[in-house]
């Protein structure tokens, strides 16, 4: 089943600065998907477009179903986003934020509790959420961010560099839930410029390069015998 | 709980110093969170008293009927002006704009949440200015219990037609600057198109007054509150509901509001989306680097230029601190063409004739209000925001910081108010004397806004904001720089004035109150230099 469908996406910047261009791909349930491509390709353009942040010019994107345009809320209702700078509410305490999009999404009182404790206890943030997120560090704005799109249980969640500032420790618990949501069906849409990571993390991959995707497939059509690395250098290296 | 609800509680939550105040152990903040709790509530405590004052006056001398237009013209415009000025910043680019578009709220939620913000944060000038005025209003004409209640819930819609009709400005320049490849430009100069002009609303005002043939002071303010309710609707009835109870002027107040609420906010959030994705692009230039991007300079002039390049990068920077600027450019041309008697009777709001008075020394003080009231070193450490680590972690002497952050003040508001000043005296035909009197009084005014508002700056620094409005309309920093140099200029500048005037001795006058901005300047420049070890 597609979770994510982007059809044709096209963005453009300007008057015709294409910053993304033609872009197809789906992702299903069950999916680990990895969206690869050096800086500027257009990989948070087109992850901006997903989530509803951001309009684009031609093509279509789904989500479980429903177009992004057309229907922007039943999407949202069953994404999650993570961007690349958890851009989030500095004077709210850790609880107050995720408490806000608990509401937000309609959950219950129990329910909410007993997530937010359950990923907060995993990520050792607990203690923490009374404090507020301007004393946070950039890792602890992370993981609050982390929890707050995990808390409705979403059928697509989408990262943005999801890695990045994170201890080892709550990355290793971040793949542990990417691999929970995909046993449980749903899907994970991430960019990332760790190939290793992707390499090890991912069932499928894309490669963008200024704005066209370049490779798109399952990590065994992809990369064969070769490492992620080595094939991503292959299809970005100028002709 | 209702969406609308839920942004509104949590914006108001996330910008209010009630969490600091309760969560935070750091004493500094929770210092700075007591200040922005007293600051206010003292200022407000000064506009009821005056706002007051003014009413009991016009309803003590018999026009009571018009003192319900007071807090009508106040509260409209300073609701329009503060919201065309702030709304871009509030509207646009924020910080938590991905976050919240990418949640299930409708964008009409989103968008009318960061207008509902604005309303509320603007609530309570609006309630002090009319309460205090019904109070006033009370004490002499003694109305009936319907007129408190019709008060009371009609101002809580007054300010919201102005803010709706600035924020429709505000979302039309946004939907045509966007388009532009020099955005901030484009925005910058539709802003300036559209406020300027308000700023000479009062010769429209004093035109109907002229007309009217109305002499005497008090029917003068009753006649500039009377001819703006034909202007806009919304005064007059408001005017109408309370004095004559009229039920039409009720229902006319909240059908308007109610409607064009729905209006501005069905037809924005269809473009909100694809506004803020044009002003997010970032197209590339084609250009390569050019030897003079690597020209070497000093560390003071890197600031200065990092600071212009900060300031005309920051739409509401550029609106906010550059408008001073742009005022003064244009009464120094306007000057020039058209009878002073004129221009500096608008300026002042009230006739005066240039040829009665030595008119020349007070411009200066005028030029003063337009060139020094927002000085740049006021917010500009607040600005650098998260970026600051770039400064602290480079090998810079933070004094050397601040004398960059000076300069480009100085840079910035200087000419501009030399140029006024000079065009001024040749207009007026000021004598050498005069000429030079005039000079130093607008370089010592510049040098001491530069460096005290470089103090408060630097001593309320507050680098956790959410948009740079609050920093530059809402900042402590400015806030302690703006009030004790208005009053101050406004109490000694008039005292002083008057007693140059009564005696003759007006130009020994300004060259003393030069001298005594120069000698202000000296502390603020030793604070200055504390801060900077601290820092």
């Amino acid at each position: 089943m597609d979770v994510l469908k982007i059809s044709n996406y096209t963005k453009v910047y300007g008057k015709d600065k294409k910053a993304c261009d033609n872009v197809t791909l789906t992702v299903e349930s069950g999916d680990i998907f990895g969206f690869i491509g050096h800086n500027g390709a257009g990989k948070s353009t087109t992850i901006r477009a997903v989530v509803g942040v951001m309009d684009f010019d031609e093509g279509t994107i789904e989500i479980d179903g429903h177009d992004v345009r057309k229907d922007p809320l039943s999407c949202k209702k069953v994404t999650a986003y993570i961007p690349d700078n958890p851009d989030i509410y500095e004077n709210l305490t850790g609880i107050q934020y995720l408490n806000f999009v608990a509401d937000a999404f309609g959950i219950s009182s129990a329910d909410r509790e007993q997530r937010i404790m359950d990923y907060a206890n995993r990520f050792e943030i607990a203690d923490s959420l009374k404090n507020l997120i301007s004393s946070y560090s950039h890792g602890m704005k992370q993981k609050v961010a982390i929890i707050g799109a995990l808390i409705h249980n979403p059928k697509l969640l989408v990262m943005d560099e999801p890695f990045v500032g994170l201890d080892p420790k709550a990355s290793f618990t971040l793949k542990e839930i990417m691999h929970e949501m995909c046993t449980a069906g749903s899907a994970v849409f991430f960019s990332t410029h760790v190939l290793d990571v992707a390499e090890k993390l991912c069932n499928k991959i894309a490669i963008i390069k200024k704005g066209r995707i370049i490779a798109n497939g399952t990590m065994e059509e992809l990369i064969g015998d070769k490492s992620l690395e080595e094939v991503f250098l292959e299809a970005v290296k100028d002709e | 709980m209702n969406n609308q609800i839920l942004l509104l509680k949590t914006m108001l939550l996330s910008t209010s110093n009630r969490n600091i105040l309760k969560y935070c152990d750091d004493k500094k903040k929770r210092g700075l969170a007591t200040g922005n709790i007293i600051g206010p509530v003292i200022l407000h405590v000064l506009i009821a008293v005056y706002v007051g004052a003014m009413c009991y006056g016009m309803a003590f001398f018999g026009m009571a009927d018009t003192v319900p237009a007071v807090p009508a013209v106040l509260i409209t415009a300073i609701s329009f002006l503060f919201t065309l000025l702030k709304a871009h910043g509030m509207l646009f680019g924020y910080k938590e704009y991905d976050m919240l578009m990418s949640m299930p709220f409708t964008t009409k939620a989103v968008v009318a949440d960061r207008f509902l913000f604005m309303y509320l944060k603007n609530l309570s000038w609006t309630c002090v200015v009319s309460f205090a005025s019904l109070i006033a209003y009370a004490v002499v004409a003694k109305p009936g219990v319907l007129t408190y209640v019709l008060w009371i819930l009609l101002t809580f819609l007054l300010p919201v037609l102005p803010m709706l009709l600035a924020v429709a400005i505000s979302a039309l320049i946004g939907g045509i600057g966007s388009g532009f490849r020099h955005k901030n430009l484009v925005l910058t100069i539709l802003t300036f198109v559209f406020v300027i002009p308000l700023f000479f609303l009062q010769y429209f005002i004093n035109d109907i007054i002229e007309n009217d043939k109305i002499e005497s002071m008090m029917d003068q303010s009753a006649s500039v509150f009377s001819a703006v309710d034909r202007f806009v609707p919304t005064i007059g009835w408001f005017s109408k509901a309370v004095n004559d109870h009229s039920l039409l002027s009720v229902i006319l107040l909240i059908v308007t509001a109610v409607a064009a609420y729905e209006i501005v906010f069905i037809i924005f959030s269809k473009f909100y989306k694809s506004i803020n994705s044009r002003m997010s692009s970032h197209s590339m230039s084609h250009e390569k680097v050019k030897n003079t991007d690597l020209k070497a300079r000093s560390v003071v002039k890197s600031i200065a230029f990092k600071e212009f390049k900060l300031f005309t990068g920051c739409v509401a920077y550029i609106t906010n601190v550059g408008m001073g600027v742009v005022m003064a450019v244009i009464f120094g041309i306007v000057i020039l063409f058209v009878d002073p008697s004129f221009l500096v009777s608008m300026v002042a709001g009230t006739p005066v004739d240039v040829s009665m008075v030595p008119i020349v020394l007070i411009i200066p003080v005028f030029i003063y209000f337009f060139t020094g009231m927002v000085p740049s070193t006021a917010c500009s450490m607040s600005l650098e925001g998260k970026n600051f680590w770039i400064i602290k972690s480079l090998p810079l002497d933070m004094m050397d910081v601040f004398k960059g952050k000076m300069l480009f003040n100085i840079l910035l508001f200087l000419p501009a108010a030399l140029f006024c000043t000079i065009t001024s005296c040749i207009s007026l035909k000021a004598s050498p004397m005069e000429f030079l009197v005039a000079v130093l009084y607008t370089c010592s005014t510049c040098l001491f806004s530069t460096v005290f508002g470089m103090y408060c700056g630097a001593k309320h620094m507050r680098l956790d904001w959410e948009t740079e409005i609050q920093v530059i309309k809402q900042g402590r920093a400015v806030s302690s720089y703006l009030l004790p140099n208005m009053l101050g200029t406004m109490i000694l500048g008039g005292g002083l004035v008057a007693v140059g005037l009564i005696f003759n001795i007006l130009p020994l006058v300004m060259t003393a109150f030069s001298a005594i901005y120069l000698l202000l300047t000296i502390p603020a420049y030793i604070g200055v230099k504390k801060l900077a070890r601290t820092l």
